[in-house]
């Protein structure tokens, strides 16, 4: 009997189980996938020429078994092993309506292959449903976050500069990766032609400045190798590997069993509190079942979905903790593909080391008050850099010396801006489960179903158009753009499946993450999440998930769970 | 495994005859060597004869290695084999024949017995044409390129690459000097 079994040790399970850990509670973390030594285990050192295939991951296998993982940008024969084979995880979806499930079963899962923007919500997000009626009230305000948010960027190490914005609150940060001349040029255009724009470098989860409690646990500063997908063997971006989980396991707390496949969660008829959790072995297929006193579902939003469907009993026909028949609803993921590339001039410099990071636009729509025809709004991603090797080589004609000639130099600014935007939630977005079809461990299959509604649709045209005026604002020609929206999940964003709310009725979670149903049964994935927001949410995960072991632990100390 | 070594050394051997023996030096004999073998030769000997002319008059020696110096032919039947669909495969092999048929009604000659300043005008003036316009080709000629500037030589020599860099400076001098940096993650 364990006091805690953390579901998951990605993102969200990872902190859960270092917070659980150092409250002194005796801490059981189930890994469905593989087990990965931090370090000996990633790519990281090969160097471009030993790339299997020059990197490119055999086009068969990528149609066999990842036909919808291909699909993101990280995928090539130095991280295929973190991503799972589609062809052994099957989901559907109906037909014209596809939905991307990126994922990656291992220790750790997708901490490894993150793309480590870290933001938080501000009140105006955590109000929007409120403002405009779209999906439930948030149980919480920016003030209850703020705290934990403080604990997670110390404790993970944030890259970043205070901005003073109130729709991206300012936080804990190490120094910040400075911006190419390009980026300064670019930023001071916008500023000056929109008022209401700010350019700021991007906040991430890399260690510029590591502090003594980092290096305690092995990390060292970021080497700007932009590897990061790979794993990182220096422990320089916050991972589950190189940081969450050696802190559970210095506290002597934590059991950690990996190819633990979660099929349910046990409850108790008389009491319907959670008993334990039932598993099946990856290798060995046969079920085991573990009791503790609190679990903390962390499985992702889809996967943890799943497991409270799953876990449907005489008592919970329609599936643990969903008496609101509000689990599985509500899914979104950010409105993401708009995409615009232009050359502009700029100083003759030029820049060194390989920066994981780039330029940041927080959102400006609808900021202050509703002023625009859709609701909600949008951020941007982006950078100016030279232009690299191929994109030279490749612009235009040229052979033999001419073309090595060329390709020698570094080329012109590029500027780049893609979009983020706030989905709203639906209840019709949402997963079930396959009335018979299973996976190769006996455990149901899903059905996804989500599309972009009309305010998404609109948020993927202005993101264009607004980011077409910027670049045009640098004086930049444009070379390249997009305004087709990426399916739904391909921002691998996903979140919303068990929202939090103060009703019951309405909502799978209180404002504590503990189930309405279930009071020793925390979610603090994305599937708590009651809107998206436009920012990068993974901050937002971590943070909820150390709130929530606090609270939890405070219970259990009580008695009260 | 002696035998394919066998026939993939012979396989070079018949390249080398037909482009001439001085365009093919040992290391690129040492890299084709060194690349992916499973069962019969990726490329028959024509086919090898004139990827290497492609990539030799695309990327030629100049003050640092070219193509052939740092076995881009070899890298690129690796990939056919190793990477490519049975249908990307025949585009590119099509693509390659493509060259060598326009060649033939162009210049009067094979790409491969063009001489090399030839190959060249040839190249350039097919280039114009089909870059950006022609799919299959503008893939080829990515991927060739691709090759080279990923090889060891091709990213150190011609280019500079940091497997480590250890510090991000945003604002370094541009010179004429100045050299791009090579990589994956670069723009």
């Amino acid at each position: 009997m364990f006091d805690a079994i953390v579901i998951g040790s990605g993102m969200s399970g990872g902190i859960a189980a270092k917070e659980l850990c150092e409250r002194g509670l005796k801490t059981l973390v189930l890994e469905r996938g593989r087990k990965i030594e931090h370090g000996a285990d990633y790519n990281d050192w090969m160097q471009p020429w030993e790339l299997p295939t020059a990197g490119q991951v055999p086009e068969d296998v990528l149609e066999k078994d990842y036909p919808i993982q291909r699909q993101c940008y990280a995928v090539n024969t130095a991280t295929q092993q973190y991503w799972v084979k589609d062809s052994q995880h099957p989901y559907e979806t109906p037909e014209g309506k596809p939905f991307s499930w990126i994922r990656g079963y291992h220790l750790g899962g997708r901490s490894i292959m993150w793309g480590r923007q870290t933001y938080r919500l501000s009140e105006m997000d955590l109000s929007s449903n409120a403002r405009d009626g779209h999906g439930i009230d948030w149980p919480i305000r920016y003030n209850d976050l703020a705290p934990w948010y403080d604990k997670v960027e110390t404790f993970i190490g944030v890259s970043g500069a205070n901005e003073g914005l109130p729709q991206l609150p300012d936080g804990k940060f190490l120094p910040v990766m400075p911006m190419t001349d390009g980026e300064k040029l670019f930023k001071a255009a916008v500023e000056k032609n929109f008022p209401d724009r700010k350019v700021i470098q991007g906040r991430c989860a890399h260690l510029t400045e590591p502090q003594p409690h980092h290096i305690e646990l092995g990390r060292n500063p970021c080497q700007y190798r932009s590897l990061c997908e790979r794993g990182c063997s220096f422990g320089a971006y916050h991972s589950s590997l190189s940081s969450s989980l050696p802190a559970a396991q210095r506290t002597g707390n934590m059991t950690l069993v990996t190819d633990a496949i979660v099929h349910s969660i046990v409850t108790d008829p008389k009491t319907g509190k959670a008993t334990g959790v039932r598993i099946i072995d990856r290798l060995t297929k046969q079920a085991r079942t573990y009791e503790a006193k609190v679990i903390f579902l962390c499985a992702s939003t889809i996967g943890s979905a799943q497991v409270l469907l799953n876990s449907r009993n005489d008592a919970n026909p329609r599936g643990l903790a969903n008496s609101s028949d509000q689990v599985g609803r509500n899914l979104m993921d950010h409105v993401y593909g708009p995409t615009v590339m232009g050359v502009m001039d700029g100083p003759d410099t030029y820049h060194r080391g390989r920066r994981p990071n780039g330029l940041y636009i927080p959102r400006y729509r609808n900021v202050e008050s509703q002023n625009e025809s859709y609701l909600r709004g949008y951020g941007f991603q982006g950078g100016v850099m030279r232009q690299g090797w191929r994109g030279v080589a490749g612009s235009e004609p040229g052979v033999g010396k001419e073309l090595k000639e060329r390709t020698r130099h570094p080329g012109p600014w590029v500027a780049r801006l893609s979009g983020f935007g706030e989905m709203l939630p639906n209840p019709e977005n949402r997963v079930t489960l396959h009335a018979s079809k299973v996976d190769e461990w006996g455990i149901p299959q899903l059905h996804i179903h989500c599309e972009h509604g009309e305010n998404d649709k609109a948020l993927g045209r202005v993101m264009l158009e607004d980011a077409k005026a910027m670049l045009k604002a640098a004086g930049a020609t444009i070379t390249y753009e997009t305004g087709r929206l990426h399916p739904p999940g391909l921002g691998i964003h996903e979140m919303g499946t068990a929202r939090m709310g103060a009703d019951p009725k309405t909502s799978v979670l209180n404002k504590y993450n503990q189930a309405h149903d279930v009071p020793n049964l925390f979610i603090t994935d994305g599937a708590a999440m009651v809107s998206s927001g436009c920012q990068n949410p993974s901050l937002t995960y971590m943070a909820m998930s150390a709130r929530a072991a606090y609270h939890a632990s405070e219970f259990l100390k009580a008695g009260t769970i | 495994m002696k035998m394919i070594e066998m026939d993939r050394r012979r396989m070079l051997e018949s390249v080398a005859a037909l482009i001439g023996a001085a365009a093919l030096p040992l290391d690129a004999m040492a890299a084709a060597a060194k690349a992916p073998a499973k069962g019969k030769p990726a490329l028959d000997a024509p086919t090898m004869a004139l990827v290497s002319a492609v990539a030799d008059t695309l990327v030629p020696r100049t003050d640092t290695p070219g193509a052939l110096q740092v076995g881009v032919p070899a890298r690129f039947a690796g990939l056919l084999q190793n990477w490519a669909n049975a249908e990307h495969k025949a585009q590119f092999l099509a693509a390659l024949a493509a060259i060598d048929t326009a060649a033939k009604t162009e210049a009067g000659k094979p790409f491969t017995l063009l001489p090399a300043s030839q190959r060249e005008a040839f190249l350039r003036t097919y280039d114009k044409a089909h870059l950006k316009v022609d799919a299959a080709y503008t893939k080829l000629k990515d991927l060739l390129v691709m090759l080279y500037y990923f090889s060891e030589p091709g990213a150190t020599v011609e280019l500079r690459y940091e497997h480590v860099p250890g510090a991000w400076e945003a604002s370094i001098p541009l010179t004429p000097q100045t050299r791009a940096w090579a990589g994956a993650n670069v723009g």
